[in-house]
Formats: structure tokens, C-alpha cells, sequence
């Protein structure tokens, strides 16, 4: 457990206590949150990136909060911690559809490193098929398998799509955006609360949160969230293409399948499904619309 | 199987639903009801319990393809089918699941043998009064249900009957499972029972309730219902339960008779294949005021012209329907309904039910502790949706 004691003389914040025992403390400065990390390697990865997230974009970003004597980072017995700034009102992101495509073409084009930029699969397991099997007494069962064969040729025109391109392709990977909910505002200024975890491709992460802004019901405005993103991040031809190939692959089916075998316990199979099956729908109109917008775009391109 | 006294009990059953994610039947072209149920036995009561199980197929309208404006080799080359589209055959024929859980306990005494009992559909019909809408109605009956005394007229009949009902009155419940909203865990069905003595009344309120609406619904499917009414004979078993009421309860019953029996109608959360649905109900729930009683239709027929004349008990049950809503985090909330005793105060009945005061005062919209003798109570309790 991480002691109070330690923080109040590791770091320049009086009375604090905890709100959340462990990840959130109040302070005299305010709301701060503590992350303690096991992989110091991505540790430094995300401080490199943050940092250069923060320059690259001029937005905020929960970076680390340096201790007393200048460090970013506290080693413990217990791992390395680190402490951040919390912002608690959400950023009203829908209201601004392409400020947020601009600042997340900016955000995918942020390289941390030298070796970020660097040879990824576009989608990692391309090849690997889904274990549906252990679904059979799953009421749904029969609609499954049909979905899983709809898989199997939606991997097949991932594949065709990318056949001009490369399998392994020279691309960024940034840190996961898991929800739009790390948009926080601050003085009605975008601040960016970045995930911890291990970085992804950027255009899983692109997918992922297009994909949500679908989910949320904005789906009328991606069309301009891509044409913000495409002002800072053009998505050309191979670029669009690697975008395209990520909407396109069933990662809903592939959740769908991880999930069930963690089971995690926060719902039945059926719901389970259920929530694969919207989210199936909701990519087929993300890939639609995607698709759309890459006509419009390189018709433009070629008319003008 | 002796089938001396045996009768069935039946009830119609009315339920809309909307078909998942848009789909817009052009044709229907089968259509089926069948229940599967098990029978279980335990100690002083029997539950039949299972499912109706729908199954159609249909032939959805044809759709506009989106890339007709902008057809193009990408748009094309990128596009995959829906849930729905892949649900289809071959043939390009859709198929509607449904399932409508159905759970009826029923007095031990009034069953002969395990093995005559069964549900059956007796008729069936659909309606489509919009496209991508289906309103289903049948009528089951389920038999090999002892009636547990004639109908007597006879003076003795009548007083044994008195001393039973009487003792009957002291607990009455109505238990039904639904998936409430969470933030609007209103109270979903009533069952009401007049104890001795019930005067007669009609009420154009009650009427009113009878076309009390339950909607499910979601993007997906919908359920409407309309309010049901039960009577108590046919709950008890002593009367022609084939005899069917217009308003009986549309999914289940549970009817027992003693102190520690119940009545209990449940609708257990219905699973359904090709939708999963919210359920609402269209119009408020019409409450009873304190002592209010019912008169069935079929009574009322029977008995208008003397009613007044005879101390005969009349026994009722109103069912109706309330609204409720289910979101993400459905939970199934059961209710049940109590008759206040003579010298039963809120409390105790809380207490009873291990409840707040202040929970049955909300539940009941009461504005003030007191309670009085024959007065309703509905005792709202929640349960997980992992042991409904």
C-alpha cells in the first residue's frame, strides 16, 4: 500500500489524504492522482511521450508531477510511482467535432521516440481465427456462427485492402484512447488525460474512438472529426487505407470471444452478445462512413 | 388420472413486439407458439415453469443499399452485413425468436398427479398493425388443476366456504417479477382481493385500467399488454376456470390458498433471440383506494340483481399494469401486494417484510403512517437478475 507519509515528504503538497486509497488524493493544491507502475521501460516510454505530447499539441496533459528534489518518478519497494494532475469536468467534445479531429491527428502523429515510428502490424493476428465453439449453448448460437463466417470474409477484405500496402507497415503507436472521457476541460481548455497502458497502433486507437463517438450517437459528425484529423494527421491513401482496414476487422467479435472467456462476471452471454451485435452494427455504419469520407476526399483531391 | 373436479385454468396473453434493429417485415410467412415447461414439486406447492417459445420467419422489405449515391469500388469493397442481413437464410428469410417466460405455482392439493399437468395454447393469433410490429394474442389453458370445491349454493357450502376464505383473506400476495428500471422501480402489476363482506362495485376507473398498456421496448422489441384482471375464483380453483376472463393474467399465475400460500403472477424477464428490449408502460398504474373491491364482469352478470341480498363473498383480483422501464442495468424487481389486517400498523408490515416504513410509504405514495384494515399494500422487494 502506498503510504500518505511517503507522498507528503516525496512531493510539494500539504494535507493530503486519501479519496480514492491508492490512485486519489486530495491535496492543498487539489485533486492529484498516483500511479504506480510494475514495467519501468513503459514508465519511461510514457513520460517521453507525454511530455512530447504536451509540446507537440500545446494541449495539457497528465504528465508527471515532479517531487521535491526535481524527479518524475519515486521508486518504492512497491514499484515506481508517479502522481498526476486530476481534472474532473469532462470536455464537451461532441460540441466540437473537428477540434477534436485536429488535436487527435496531432496526438496520432506524436512520437515518443525514434523507434515509435517503427514497423507494426496494422492489425496485430490478422490471420488468427475466432474460437467461437465454446459459445454452442449460447441461445444465439445459430446467428453466432453466421457472424463468425461474416467475420472470416470482413478479415478477407481487410486483407484485400491492404494488398497494396504492406502486412507490416511503418507506422506510430501511441497510448490506447480508451474512452473520449480522458477529454477533460480546464478553463474550458482541452486537457488530455492519457491512459497508462501499453501503447497501440494508431489506427486501433483512431478505430476505437471513432467507433465511440458512433456509439455515443454523434456518428452525423464524423465526418467532420475526420476532417479535423485530416488537417493534422492526412489521411492519404495509405494511411486511409490502414484506417479503413481497422474499421473494417471484427475486433467487436474478438472482444466479444475474450470477454467471454475472462468471464468477468458483469453480465450473462446473452448480454454479452447482445452488446457484440450493436457493436457490430455500429462498426458497419463507422466503415460506411469512413469508406464515404475517403471517396469524398480523394475525389476532391482529384478534381482539384 | 381422476379427473373428478379437474379443471384448467386459462388466460389470454396479448404481446407486441417490435422486431430488432429497424427490420421491416414485408411478409410473414410462419409463425408458431409453443410452450415448454417443466413441472417441479415442492413441499406444499407445484410450479410449472418454462417458456413460450415464438418462432416465425419472415421475408423483410427490401432495402435501399447506402451506396447508391456514392457507389464506388471502396465503399463496395468495405461493406459487410448486419446482424440483421446475416441472420437471414439463404432464402433471404428472417427469423423472429422469442421467448416469454412463464412461471405458475399452483396449491399441491389442487393436483392430482404431476403428469396431467400441461400448458396448452388453445388458440393463437397475430396482428401486424405496422410493419416491423407484431401483436400476438392466445389463450392457454393449463390442466389437470383440481378444482378444490364445487361451486355450492347450499347453505353449509357456503358457510365452510365463508370460514375458508376468511382464513384465506388473512394472507393474500401477488408476487410478479419484471425488469425495472432503476431509477423508476414503480410497481408493476396489483392483484386485489376483497376480503368478506366485499360490496359491489364497479368502477369505470377499473375499466380504464383494464386497457392499462405495458410497453417493452428498447430499439428492439416491445411488449405491450394490457391490464388483466384475475378473478379470485378461478385463482382458488372453485369455479369454471375454463370460463376465461378477457383481463386474465397474460403470462402466469400462482394461487394458494392458506396463510402461508400466495398468489402470485410472475413474469419472469423475457429472453428473447432477436432483441432484447426495455419494458415501459404506456399509461399510469391505477391504484385501488383503501377497501375498494371488484366485481368481475362475469359476477357482475351473474349476480347484479341480488348482490345486495346476499352476504356471498366476493372475491377479486385485479391485475394491472404499471409502469416500468429497463436500462442497462436492469434488475428484476419482484412485488407483492398485502391486505391490511385488523390491528396492523405500517410498521409491523414493514417489519414483516423487512422494509422502511418510509419504502412502503413511497411504494404506496402514502402520505401518512396509517393504515387501515382491508387497505392494499404492495411490498416492492429487488432481486438480482442472476436468481430470477
Amino acid at each position: 500500500m502506498i503510504k500518505i507519509e511517503l507522498l507528503e515528504r516525496s512531493y510539494p503538497f500539504q494535507s493530503i489524504r486519501w479519496m480514492i486509497e491508492g490512485k486519489i488524493m486530495d491535496t492543498n493544491k487539489g485533486m492529484k492522482a498516483v500511479q504506480l507502475w510494475k514495467d519501468e521501460d513503459l514508465l519511461a516510454w510514457h513520460i517521453k511521450w507525454r511530455d512530447a505530447l504536451a509540446e507537440h499539441t500545446g494541449i495539457m496533459t497528465n504528465r508527471m508531477i515532479q517531487t521535491i528534489t526535481g524527479e518524475k518518478v519515486l521508486s518504492t519497494d512497491l514499484g515506481f510511482i508517479t502522481v498526476h494532475d486530476v481534472v474532473e469536468e469532462a470536455f464537451p467534445i461532441f460540441d466540437h467535432p473537428k477540434q477534436i479531429g485536429q488535436f487527435l491527428g496531432k496526438y496520432l502523429a506524436c512520437t515518443a521516440t525514434e523507434e515509435d515510428d517503427r514497423e507494426v502490424p496494422i492489425i496485430p493476428d490478422l490471420e488468427r481465427d475466432f474460437d467461437i465453439r465454446f459459445f454452442e449453448d449460447l441461445s444465439q448460437w445459430d446467428i453466432l456462427q453466421k457472424l463468425n463466417l461474416e467475420a472470416k470474409k470482413r478479415v478477407t477484405k481487410v486483407r484485400e485492402l491492404l494488398k497494396n500496402h504492406s502486412q507490416i507497415v511503418y507506422h506510430n503507436i501511441v497510448p490506447p484512447i480508451e474512452s473520449l472521457i480522458q477529454a477533460r476541460s480546464i478553463h474550458h481548455q482541452l486537457f488530455w488525460e492519457t491512459s497508462e497502458k501499453k501503447p497501440i497502433s494508431c489506427y486501433e486507437a483512431l478505430r476505437n474512438v471513432l467507433h465511440e463517438w458512433h456509439t455515443e450517437g454523434h456518428g452525423a459528425k464524423i465526418k467532420e472529426v475526420l476532417d479535423g484529423i485530416d488537417e493534422t494527421f492526412p489521411l492519404s491513401e495509405e494511411r486511409g487505407t490502414a484506417l479503413l482496414a481497422n474499421c473494417l476487422y471484427p475486433w467487436e467479435l474478438r472482444s466479444f470471444v475474450a470477454n467471454a472467456l475472462d468471464n468477468d462476471g458483469t453480465g450473462t452471454m446473452e448480454q454479452h452478445f447482445q452488446s457484440f451485435a450493436q457493436e457490430w452494427d455500429i462498426s458497419r455504419q463507422l466503415v460506411k462512413d469512413v469508406a464515404g469520407w475517403l471517396v469524398n476526399s480523394r475525389e476532391g483531391v482529384v478534381q482539384g | 388420472m381422476n379427473n373428478e373436479g379437474s379443471t384448467s385454468l386459462s388466460f389470454p396473453m396479448k404481446e407486441g413486439i417490435w422486431l430488432d434493429r429497424g427490420k421491416k417485415l414485408d411478409e410473414l410467412l410462419t409463425l408458431s407458439l409453443e410452450p415448454v415447461i417443466d413441472v417441479d414439486e415442492k413441499e406444499d406447492e407445484v410450479t410449472v415453469k418454462g417458456v413460450l417459445q415464438l418462432f416465425g420467419e419472415y421475408r423483410p422489405l427490401e432495402k435501399e443499399e447506402s451506396t447508391g449515391n456514392q457507389a464506388s469500388s471502396l465503399v463496395d469493397q468495405s461493406a459487410f452485413r448486419s446482424v440483421e442481413e446475416v441472420s437471414l437464410s439463404e432464402e433471404g428469410i428472417g427469423e423472429i425468436r422469442h421467448e416469454f417466460p412463464i412461471e405458475v405455482t399452483i396449491p399441491r392439493e389442487r393436483v392430482a398427479r404431476l403428469e396431467d399437468i400441461s400448458v396448452e395454447i388453445n388458440e393463437f393469433d397475430y396482428v401486424m398493425p405496422e410493419k416491423g410490429f407484431l401483436e400476438i394474442t392466445a389463450d392457454l389453458s393449463i390442466s389437470g388443476v383440481r378444482a378444490e370445491e364445487p361451486v355450492s349454493t347450499s347453505d353449509d357450502a357456503e358457510e365452510s366456504t365463508e370460514k375458508e376464505l376468511a382464513r384465506e383473506d388473512r394472507s393474500f400476495t401477488f408476487e410478479q417479477v419484471r425488469k425495472v428500471d432503476e431509477k423508476e422501480p414503480d410497481q408493476l402489476f396489483g392483484v386485489s382481493e376483497s376480503s368478506e363482506g366485499s360490496e359491489e362495485e364497479d368502477s369505470s376507473e377499473e375499466e380504464e385500467s383494464q386497457e392499462n398498456e405495458l410497453t417493452f421496448q428498447e430499439p428492439v422489441t416491445e411488449i405491450k399488454r394490457e391490464p388483466s384482471w384475475l378473478d379470485e375464483k378461478e385463482l382458488v380453483g372453485t369455479i369454471d376456470v375454463e370460463e376465461e376472463e378477457d383481463h386474465a393474467p397474460k403470462v402466469s399465475f400462482r394461487s394458494v390458498l392458506d396463510e402461508e400460500e400466495t398468489i402470485e403472477v410472475r413474469e419472469e424477464p423475457e429472453a428473447s433471440h432477436d432483441n432484447d428490449y426495455q419494458k415501459e408502460v404506456v399509461k399510469a398504474p391505477r391504484r385501488f383506494p383503501k377497501n375498494e373491491t371488484r366485481k368481475l364482469e362475469d359476477e357482475e352478470k351473474s349476480t347484479e340483481s341480488n348482490v345486495k341480498d346476499e352476504e356471498e363473498r366476493e372475491h377479486e383480483n385485479a391485475l394491472y399494469l404499471t409502469k416500468m422501464m429497463a436500462n442497462e442495468a436492469e434488475a428484476y424487481s419482484k412485488l407483492r401486494m398485502c391486505i391490511v389486517q385488523d390491528g396492523e400498523s405500517l410498521d409491523m408490515i414493514a417489519d414483516r417484510y423487512k422494509l422502511q416504513v418510509s419504502h412502503l410509504m413511497r411504494t404506496n405514495r402514502l402520505d401518512e403512517e396509517q393504515v387501515s384494515e382491508g387497505q392494499i399494500l404492495y411490498i416492492p422487494s429487488r432481486q438480482s437478475s442472476s436468481t430470477s
